[in-house]
């Protein structure tokens, strides 16, 4: 167990590591830079341009920048803005907890959703209350989050008006206003995001009903309630788990429009920005933090494996 | 003469776990064996003892990890594809789930010409051959059109058998194959295998856990044991019965349908951890459980040889049983039964 | 809540009676009656086999006793009264408390019926602490009890271990340890050695003839294996297309069957020492949704006469056998062969 943890760690850290490489180049080879949109169109002379480069260090070679830029990014330095001109480090340290908090709140309430809908969807296969959950999950999942963002902003400003403030309160601060801040964001993510849970969790849910162990604990004087809670969806979490680990990577889309529609000043809202004023020090930045979040979840999801289903643990 | 001779094969699996090399499976660990024009062998064990893996070595889906398969005086060529070999000598396998064997998209008409379709054989010429094959297993013209779902277990074994006998072939390896049939229905295919055989001149090797439908089946009996042959027999006398100390059990605990009999009966339990295919015992393979090991059976393994006037047994003690079984004290009256 | 109602005293010794059980599936061809009016007793320390080919009813029936009937299945009428007291009468809670507590049941495939994901010692302690309110140290100490009852070396580690990590007829003996732990008066198994190696099934039989005997438990085995019945049954049940056709103690079934079904089963039966053709009892079960009019099994019967056009009842026969034959009620016993054709029945057993 102890083995299998250090080998998933070192792998986690080893595409962490091949991560950054491939971000850096992908940064840098998109086409327009930095120096072109500080210069200006009109005024762009070659010679500008050049000089321009040189003060930025784009005129050296892309692993000789790479090697100072890891080195530096060791050690938390990412360097400063070149359209702020602000602290990286600094920026993405106030922007991360808004981004995490968000994206965590928007996949517990995803489970909370997805779950017991899809445990209940399976428990009734069939019945009417079956099919118009599938209708609904079918609907949610393809309601783009702009289209159910705005639709909600709309909610919380018109209808709701007791559960939405419309700017950022850490929770640190103030617990409720947070929550107020941030609830209807996250429900614009969570419900496209449960409804894929419903369904990843309703099919599994109908065949581990199906298992012999199911009988046994009925057998055994057990309560239908617990039956399904505890032994059939027990038995069903593997594979929920695992999407639960991959739905954070779709999080991230979701979470660049909805920061935008709510205003939450989040890494989403930081990037979106930074890719526009082509802020190529604070995108490799911003996504590094981001791709590192979904890494250490899916290191998570690896080390619940053996827990979910000892058979497993043999096998380190 | 031989239809088929297995000369010192041996198929081993890697276990892999993670993508990292694991343990060793011996399923088939150093077996000769002669299949003769004309007979029914019989291969009978347990789970895991390699029968099915042997199986399909004879049939020519799996290739041996060492040794050589002789079919007809030929050495079976390593090289070709596992399937093509069994088309080549003209081998066919039935398996347990006869359902699961048919394409349940295509209706039985289908499934049964398979192996005339790989022939080239016409169309019209093709309906007239599966009409004989279906009255020939028994089964209702009707169903050249219907699908497996619509058809029962007995049937749809029927349907596969009529599928190994389509390309007129030379030996049937069935496996399990009237393991799942309710009793009655098992009956009824196991008279049909019979009297196929009888008829077509068709060669078996009937593989099953079950030694009362192996006995009934075979006119020569194979047991296996952790991958081993460990008695042979080479006769056609039923009547003799097996001597080796894993035969004699196999043969005790099976109830006999009979209560006066079973009141009677002194089962002999075996008590003694069973050992797997990837951590063999050393020296006999059965000592771990073998009501009558000695300390020479943890650390020689018997050779399989001539033991009795009919078959051939591995086990140091061949023939001593029912003396030393008696001597640890238990009761004997039904061990040889 | 206890439902209180004063014991029948025709069921004086009996632990379980079964009168007029009808169990029925709807399917798309109509009502399917699975277990259509069975009734049985059973007595303290009974072992009663059921016996039938796969869709004869038997699981079913074994099912139903449990309350165990999977939706769209119900029990449509009928009585199973458990110490006098009638289960069908019972709120699903109570129910709830009669499984495991007064029957248990254990299944076909140890190593399924157990969840992969919990140890063994929280299974067995989940048994007990589903009825009775102990100490989780008291539930352990039991469970490890019940374990040495079923021969299991060094229960208290083995506890800890999960499902995969024990051979199936380890595991069964496992289930069995866990059936017994809240002491029930009825163990229904089904199968309980289909799925296990021949040299472990005698293990597992010797088992649960011994635990019968020793602990008074009344046990119904449902089995389609004729030699176990022989083995460890003291009467046996045979189903057929959803009906009991024949009931009677072992030596009389298998001495003198008095359905021709039942001599087709033993028929069945393959015979080392000849090697002959066997006698196999021609087509196969009828389809449920199109059962023939009169006795299910004419259309396969050796014996079948102008009478059989007509549903037969189970009549008891002056051997002390009952069977549902037109054939046997009119000659007492079923004859030793078809009129006509000597030497095609009888007892299948040399």
């Amino acid at each position: 167990m102890i083995l299998f943890t250090v080998r998933r760690f070192a792998e986690a850290v080893a595409v962490l590591f091949v991560l950054t490489f491939l971000i850096y180049v992908i940064g840098t080879i998109v086409p327009g830079d930095i120096a072109q949109q500080m210069a200006g169109i009109e005024g762009a002379t070659p010679e500008r341009m050049a000089e321009m480069r040189a003060r930025l260090g784009l005129d050296r070679p892309l692993m000789v920048r790479y090697g100072e830029w890891l080195g530096n990014a060791v050690r938390g330095d990412f360097g400063h803005s070149l359209f702020t001109e602000r602290n990286i480090a600094a920026d993405v340290r106030q922007q991360f907890p808004v981004s995490l908090e968000v994206a965590f709140l928007s996949v517990l309430l995803a489970v909370i959703i997805g779950i017991p809908l899809g445990v209940y969807a399976a428990v009734n296969t069939g019945t009417i209350v079956d099919r118009v959950l599938r209708g609904i999950s079918l609907v949610f999942f393809s309601v783009p989050t702009f289209v159910s963002g705005v639709l909600f902003v709309w909610l919380g400003s018109i209808v709701l008006r007791s559960f939405y403030t419309s700017f950022y309160v850490p929770f640190t601060e103030d617990p409720i206003a947070n929550l107020r801040s941030v609830m209807l964001p996250c429900l614009a993510i969570a419900l496209p995001t449960s409804a894929s849970i419903i369904q990843m969790t309703r099919t599994t849910m109908i065949a581990s009903l199906q298992e012999p162990f199911v009988d046994t604990a009925r057998v055994k004087g057990a309560r239908e309630s617990r039956v399904r809670y505890i032994h059939a969806l027990r038995a069903s979490l593997g594979p929920v788990v695992t999407l639960i680990g991959l739905l954070f990577g779709a999080l991230v889309g979701g979470l660049i429009i909805v920061e935008q529609i709510f205003n939450l000043p989040g890494l989403g809202r930081g990037v979106l920005l930074g890719i526009a004023e082509r802020d190529f020090p604070y995108v490799i930045a911003a996504t590094l933090v981001i791709a590192s979040v979904y890494i250490v979840v899916n290191f998570m999801v690896d080390l619940l494996y053996p827990i979910l289903d000892p058979r497993q643990r043999e096998q380190t | 003469m031989a239809l088929l001779r297995l000369e010192g094969v041996s198929v081993h699996f890697r276990l892999r776990r993670r993508g990292r090399a694991g343990g060793i499976v011996r399923a088939v660990d150093g077996v000769d064996l002669t299949i003769n024009e004309g007979e029914v062998l019989g291969i009978v064990g347990e789970s895991g003892c390699g029968k099915t893996t042997l199986g399909r070595v004879i049939v020519g889906l799996q290739r041996p990890t060492s040794g050589d398969v002789v079919v007809r005086g030929e050495k079976r060529s390593l090289r070709q594809r596992p399937g093509a070999n069994a088309r080549a000598d003209g081998f066919q396998m039935v398996y347990q789930d006869a359902a699961g064997s048919l394409n349940p998209w295509k209706r039985i008409g289908w499934s049964i010409a398979e192996p005339l379709r790989n022939e080239g054989m016409r169309k019209p010429e093709m309906r007239e051959r599966v009409l004989e094959l279906l009255d020939q297993v028994g089964l209702p013209d009707s169903l050249i059109d219907q699908y497996p779902g619509q058809l029962s277990g007995g049937q749809q074994q029927r349907a596969a058998i009529a599928r190994a006998l389509a390309g007129r072939p030379r030996l049937i390896v069935l496996d399990e194959a009237v393991s799942s049939l309710d009793m009655s229905t098992q009956a009824q295919v196991l008279n049909l295998l019979k009297d196929l055989a009888e008829r077509h001149a068709v060669n078996y090797v009937f593989i099953s856990h079950d030694i009362a439908a192996v006995d009934f089946m075979s006119d020569r009996v194979a047991v296996m044991y952790l991958g081993k042959i460990v008695e042979l027999e080479d006769s056609h006398d039923r009547t003799s019965p097996l001597v080796h100390p894993y035969s004699i059990t196999l043969r005790s605990a099976v109830p006999v349908p009979d209560p006066v009999v079973e009141r009677r009966r002194n089962r002999i339990v075996l008590t003694g951890p069973v050992a797997s295919a990837t951590e063999l015992p050393s020296g006999c393979r059965f000592h771990t459980r073998c009501p009558i090991a000695q300390p020479l059976c943890s650390d020689a393994e018997p050779e399989l040889v001539r033991a009795s006037p009919t078959s051939r047994v591995a086990c140091h003690f061949a023939g001593e049983f029912d003396s030393r079984y008696a001597a640890t004290g238990a009761g004997t009256s039904g061990a040889s039964a | 809540m206890e439902v209180t109602e004063a014991p029948d005293p025709r069921l004086e010794g009996t632990i379980l009676a079964v009168r007029d059980l009808v169990t029925v599936y709807p399917t798309r061809l109509g009502v399917v009656p699975a277990v259509d009016g069975v009734g049985f007793e059973l007595g303290a320390g009974e072992v009663l086999g059921i016996v039938g080919d796969s869709g004869s009813g038997k699981t079913t029936l074994a099912r139903s006793l449990l309350g165990l009937v999977a939706a769209p299945g119900r029990i449509e009428s009928g009585e199973i009264l458990l110490h006098g007291r009638n289960l069908l009468d019972f709120t699903p809670e109570e129910m709830r408390r009669v499984r495991g507590t007064e029957i248990a049941m254990i299944f076909q495939n140890p190593i399924r019926s157990f969840h992969p994901g919990f140890t063994i010692g929280w299974q067995l302690t989940e048994a007990v602490t589903r009825h009775q309110r102990v100490s989780r140290r008291e539930a352990t100490d039991r469970a490890i009890e019940a374990l040495t009852w079923v021969g299991m070396p060094e229960p208290a580690v083995r506890m800890r271990d999960h499902p995969h990590q024990f051979s199936g007829g380890m595991l069964q003996r496992v289930m069995i340890a866990m059936s017994l732990l809240n002491e029930p008066a009825v163990l229904v198994a089904d199968e309980p050695t289909t799925a296990l190696d021949v040299t472990i099934q005698a293990q597992i039989l010797e088992l649960v003839q011994r635990l019968a005997v020793d602990r008074g438990l009344g046990v119904i085995l449902v089995t389609h294996n004729l030699g176990m019945v022989a083995s460890i049954c003291d009467r046996v049940m045979v189903m057929y297309a959803g009906q009991v056709v024949e009931e009677a103690s072992v030596d009389d079934v298998f001495a003198r069957p008095a359905h021709p079904y039942t001599v087709g089963l033993l028929d069945s039966q393959p015979d080392r020492a000849t090697g002959a053709r066997l006698e196999a009892m021609a087509g196969g079960s009828p389809t449920m949704t199109a059962l023939p009019p009169g006795c299910r099994f004419e259309p396969r019967c050796a014996y079948a006469e102008a009478a059989c056009s007509q549903p037969p009842d189970l009549w008891a026969l002056s051997s002390g056998q009952t069977a549902r034959c037109w054939v046997s009620k009119r000659h007492g016993e079923l004859p030793a062969h078809p009129d006509g054709e000597p030497g095609t029945a009888g007892s299948g057993t040399g």
